[in-house]
């Protein structure tokens, strides 16, 4: 069991390159919504549900995963790769987080605000 | 009482007699103890206790000519005598005792201070329980090749045996139980024994592959008064490092000049500062990338040949000390490289095998595999390619050079864009702690004394690593509890430098053995130690919660087992209980900079100082 999870995550960390700038570079949210869904409820469901284990408390990325805020793909896009992704995310089953959870957690994502550049912050501007 | 008879009476002889007297004072009421005048009772007037020398004051004389500075110590009745002989015979110098609260830290500050000093700490423990504390942290430090020096004791003769525990407390082969990640052991039966195999001891354990060595140390021998004659203390002669052979290491030196992309990847390379700087100049001559593995301070990330170290676009792959050459070149079993790709290894580790712990990892099918320590090997290696090199493999490493500048710019500026991800977040996010930290203490003379591995190695990413003492690697073994230890061991040695130390430490890792945190403020060791408070395993939380996601259970439960909530722990608190400055819970980003700066005022005063800071999970 132990080997299979390291195996996993070995052949995965490449995937997840990927699958973070596809997440970062989607198109406008908002062309491919169904549902605006509830930020509120999507925050919860974030950190109850685990999503930022591996992205981070507000979805920003937390080591190995990708960055899912403040520009999350498509909610069909992100919705397609919850069920089956490719990389180190395991797939979500509607059983264990439904389209309606998704789309509350989708609309926390897009609630969240940009980071800044790093010319804007002394400390990195001139590193 | 004769003068022969008085000399012939043992330190433990009195001992048991007084530990008798007490125990049966113990038993009466204490009323009744107070009117016979027992509790002032001094030793029974009729036993001489005094003798010119003990065993325990040669053992301190032959300690002493090996070098020691530092005995890392939790006390133990069975070390009593050597303990008393170095207080008082030795003067508590050279080596002074260092009071540690548990025997897992004993070896790790032992791990830390040998990584910065380039050489051993005297342990000395418990045989049985405290060995059993300290196995972990000897496991670590086999893993990680480095010289701890333990010495443990027991009471060899059964008839000297006198309670329960003692008998619980001893063993018939004490070493049996880390002998598979130890180097060398042995149990003298005199002093003269004793002499011999401290310094066989000493001089295994400094030979590369450098790892952890045991003697176990009869009581007896230790508090008898000494009767041997003509007692002396060998020479100590150092073994010089193994050097390659010098027709391997011509062909290996054919091969990385005819290269197209040659790619060196260092693991424990740099055992000195030399090291460093010879893996330096080799890189720079063959302008050949470099994959440090960072489990030393090997190569300095500011040269541009840092970066795009990639094993698939290399046709030579050099292997400098590497624990897991396969793993490092395989996925899944497959060679990340391309056929006909050229890897040839030097390496200490082939010149030492065990059998029951497996780090020796995968069995590599090398081209040329060189068994020999890297960094004896390297100034032959250079000379060797010195003279191959013409002017046309100079154009083109020239050529290489320069591409791998413009992959250091690019490499520069995504590790910029990188580090302001989640830049306002709380809890904190490593790179903003990492940074934070870099702008107030990159005009000082730094030393990262911890494994920044969890911290998505954000230091290493955004501080300029360059000397030997910047970073001194991870645990070896993987085994938590080697944090903090290791990080107080490593700030003595700084100390005496006026360095100034920081350690990032994981939450999880100082639970096991946070009684450093107290060695560190009672030795008045300067260590600024920041937290990586992410209140998780944060691993764990993430595989339990991969294997519940397959089983399409939900992830509900994952934290369960795998967090350190409900309470969430203090640990500022908990750097106050152990006498210690402690700052937080930092959880704005926006508190840090000026909570750093008191640390920094708090630790250049010479005391330990901790920040909690409330972090991301990586």
């Amino acid at each position: 069991m132990r080997g299979n999870v390291k195996k996993f995550i070995r052949t995965s960390l490449v995937a997840l390159s990927g699958l973070a700038g596809s997440l970062a570079c989607g198109q406008s949210p908002a062309a491919s919504a169904s549902s605006s869904g509830d930020a509120a409820k999507g925050k919860k469901l974030f950190i109850d549900v685990g999503c930022y284990y591996c992205h981070g408390q507000d979805g920003h990325r937390a080591g190995q995963a990708g960055k899912l805020a403040p520009k999350p793909v498509p909610l069909a896009v992100g919705i397609a790769y919850v069920r089956k992704p490719g990389g180190q995310m395991i797939a979500y089953s509607p059983k264990v987080l439904s389209d309606a959870d998704l789309t509350d957690i989708w609309a926390y994502l897009r609630s969240l605000p940009e980071d800044p550049s790093p010319d804007s912050i002394p400390i990195l501007k001139n590193w | 009482m004769s003068e022969s008879k008085k000399s012939s009476v043992d330190r433990r002889g009195f001992l048991k007699g007084a530990a008798a007297g007490a125990a049966l004072a113990a038993q009466a009421p204490l009323a009744a103890q107070q009117a016979a005048g027992v509790a002032q009772k001094p030793a029974p007037a009729n036993v001489e206790v005094t003798a010119e020398k003990f065993g325990g004051d040669f053992m301190v004389d032959v300690i002493k000519s090996l070098g020691f500075e530092y005995a890392a110590s939790n006390p133990a009745s069975s070390m009593r005598g050597l303990h008393e002989s170095l207080l008082n015979y030795g003067g508590n110098k050279d080596p002074e005792w260092l009071t540690c609260l548990h025997e897992e830290s004993s070896i790790a500050m032992a791990h830390g201070y040998a990584k910065i000093e380039g050489k051993p700490m005297l342990v000395t423990a418990h045989g049985t329980v405290g060995l059993q504390h300290a196995s972990m942290a000897i496991y670590n430090a086999w893993c990680d090749r480095v010289p701890v020096y333990l010495v443990i004791g027991q009471w060899a003769d059964a008839t000297h045996r006198d309670n329960y525990v003692d008998w619980t407390h001893s063993v018939q082969d004490a070493a049996a139980m880390v002998r598979e990640f130890t180097k060398w052991d042995d149990q003298p039966v005199s002093l003269a024994h004793f002499a011999q195999s401290a310094v066989r001891a000493y001089k295994i354990m400094m030979t590369p592959p450098m790892e952890p060595v045991l003697l176990v140390l009869d009581a007896d021998l230790q508090e008898n008064a000494i009767k041997e004659n003509n007692l002396r203390i060998p020479k100590l002669s150092m073994t010089s490092p193994p050097a390659g052979d010098p027709v391997a290491v011509a062909e290996a030196a054919r091969l990385l000049v005819a290269a197209e992309n040659p790619l060196i990847i260092a693991g424990r390379c740099a055992r000195t500062p030399n090291g460093s700087a010879l893996l330096v100049e080799l890189a720079n001559l063959l302008q050949a990338r470099v994959n440090d593995q960072r489990n030393r301070m090997n190569f300095p990330s500011s040269n541009p040949l840092s970066v795009g170290g990639n094993v698939a676009d290399a046709d030579v792959i050099l292997g400098l000390e590497v624990q897991d050459f396969f793993g490092s070149t395989h996925r899944g079993g497959r060679p990340v490289f391309k056929q006909g790709t050229k890897t040839i290894t030097v390496s200490s580790l082939d010149l030492s095998h065990k059998a029951n712990y497996q780090d020796f990892g995968r069995y590599t099918e090398a081209d040329i595999a060189i068994a020999a320590d890297a960094e004896a090997t390297l100034p032959a290696l250079i000379e060797a390619c010195k003279k191959l090199i013409t002017a046309d493999h100079r154009r083109r490493f020239e050529d290489r050079r320069a591409k791998a500048e413009e992959a250091y710019k690019r490499a520069h500026e995504q590790t910029r864009q990188a580090a302001v991800i989640g830049w306002n977040s709380s809890p904190l996010t490593p790179a903003r702690v990492a940074a934070e930290l870099w702008a107030q203490i990159k005009n000082e003379d730094w030393s990262l004394v911890s494994n920044d591995m969890f911290f998505s190695a954000w230091c290493r990413r955004l501080w300029n690593p360059e000397k030997h003492y910047h970073y001194i690697g991870g645990s070896g073994g993987e085994g938590v509890g080697y944090g903090i230890g290791a990080a107080v061991g490593a700030a003595l040695a700084n100390k005496k430098h006026g360095r100034l130390s920081i350690n990032i430490q994981n939450d999880g890792d100082l639970n096991y053995a946070p009684g450093a945190l107290w060695s560190a403020t009672h030795h008045q060791i300067p260590l600024l130690t920041v937290m990586h408070n992410n209140r998780a395993y944060h691993q764990e939380t993430m595989d339990v919660q991969t294997m519940a996601n397959r089983a399409n259970r939900g992830i509900d439960k994952a934290h369960i087992g795998t967090t350190i909530r409900n309470p969430n722990i203090d640990y500022a608190s908990m750097a106050k209980g152990y006498g210690m400055y402690g700052i937080g819970p930092i959880e704005n980003p926006n508190d840090l900079a000026p909570a750093i700066k008191k640390a920094l005022e708090v630790v250049k005063k010479g005391e330990p100082v901790l920040i909690d800071t409330v972090t991301q999970g990586r």
